[in-house]
């Protein structure tokens, strides 16, 4: 090896006792120990396979017969602790406490609705769609000005020709609201 | 003939063939691993415990590995770094410092506890030298007297500059020298 002749180099400067030492390893190690060393190290990867290789079984492992016993040691562990106390471990009956759990189920209930029924029949301003919300603040276009020159207060008044004021006075009372009528311009009321 | 490192690393990127690939590092690289820690911890079970770390490092890290470097030099750094945290831990030290100057006591004790511990051999008496060095410069002169690394590599390995490298190795070379002529 090229490396081996540099190596060899150095030392004759440094240290030329060292050349030509024996390199070889006074330790020993166990009779076939290189031979099973690949197969040792697969038995330690299996339970530490990448997420990938990894199937949907479980790594852990239980005792034998771990499942069939467990009833049994809870059963002798629970008539241990029942027997030391003198009354059964879980005192809280599924009675007493079915009525107040009722109660509450129902209160709620009826909170929620008195509150979903009250948000429908007084929907806010800002829950109405946009559009909605735009005809409330312009109720008459802005670029419609009724003066008797206008053609809808002429239309208005060509569609009204026939109908008396006793008999418009009537119909408003009867229909139109006093805050609607601030809308009406002074003429036509 | 062993198949090369680039053909490992293929083998063991398909995961039809992950575990041939795994396999074949092992074979390849498992006596040149072993013999690196084994110089360093000495005993026999601690450097198997060791390189079983190792092992299994390679084979959680082996996705991450990037193909530019060298998986020689990294799987080298992986066993260094595994040794010298077991020295660091067996000694209740906090970390291992390439730069100190420690020298382990204990190394010596273990070298004298090896089964076949024979003082008059050149082996032993060599072994016995390299013992009674700081681990940097043990480090470095197993590295290089052992496993005739160049300096370029050992410097991918140890993170280290070349200069720094040599220097111990000189200083190394010239304390083993030293300690043989009294033993």
């Amino acid at each position: 090896m090229e490396e081996k002749h540099y190596i060899e180099q150095e030392l004759q400067v440094l240290a030329p006792e060292l050349i030509g030492l024996s390199s070889k390893m006074p330790f020993s190690i166990p009779e076939a120990y290189f031979t099973n060393l690949a197969d040792r190290i697969k038995e330690s990867t299996d339970s530490t396979l990448p997420v990938g290789a990894m199937g949907n079984g479980r790594p852990f492992s239980v005792p034998d017969n771990y499942f069939q016993e467990l009833s049994g040691k809870i059963k002798e562990r629970t008539s241990a602790i029942e027997s030391k106390s003198g009354s059964p471990i879980f005192s809280i009956g599924i009675v007493k406490w079915m009525p107040y759990a009722a109660a509450a189920v129902l209160g709620g209930i009826i909170v929620y609705t008195a509150f979903l029924f009250n948000n429908s029949s007084n929907p806010s301003l800002q829950m109405q769609p946009a559009v909605e919300y735009t005809a409330m603040e312009n109720p008459v276009p802005s670029h419609t000005t009724l003066t008797p020159d206008n053609e809808v207060y002429k239309a208005i008044a060509q569609k009204m020709k026939g109908i008396s004021d006793e008999e418009m006075n009537t119909y408003l009372e009867e229909t139109v609201s006093s805050e609607t009528t601030e809308w009406i311009p002074e003429e036509m009321n | 003939m062993q198949p090369d490192d680039l053909q490992l690393l293929q083998w063991f990127n398909q995961p039809e063939t992950r575990e041939k690939g795994y396999t074949a590092i092992i074979h390849k690289y498992q006596q040149p691993l072993y013999w690196h820690i084994r110089r360093l911890v000495i005993s026999h079970a601690d450097a198997d415990d060791v390189l079983q770390n190792v092992l299994l490092k390679v084979w959680k890290g082996l996705d991450s590995f990037r193909e530019e470097s060298n998986l020689y030099t990294w799987l080298y750094r992986i066993a260094t770094n595994e040794s010298l945290s077991f020295l660091a831990k067996e000694q209740r030290r906090g970390g291992f410092n390439l730069d100190d100057e420690y020298v382990n006591p204990a190394m010596v004790d273990k070298l004298q506890a090896e089964p076949y511990f024979n003082e008059a051999q050149i082996e032993w008496k060599l072994q016995s030298a390299i013992q009674q060095l700081p681990e940097k410069q043990r480090l470095v002169f197993n590295m290089r007297y052992f496993d005739e690394m160049s300096y370029q590599t050992m410097s991918e390995v140890l993170q280290t500059s070349e200069g720094a490298l040599k220097a111990s190795y000189h200083h190394a070379v010239k304390k083993i020298a030293e300690a043989m002529k009294q033993l």
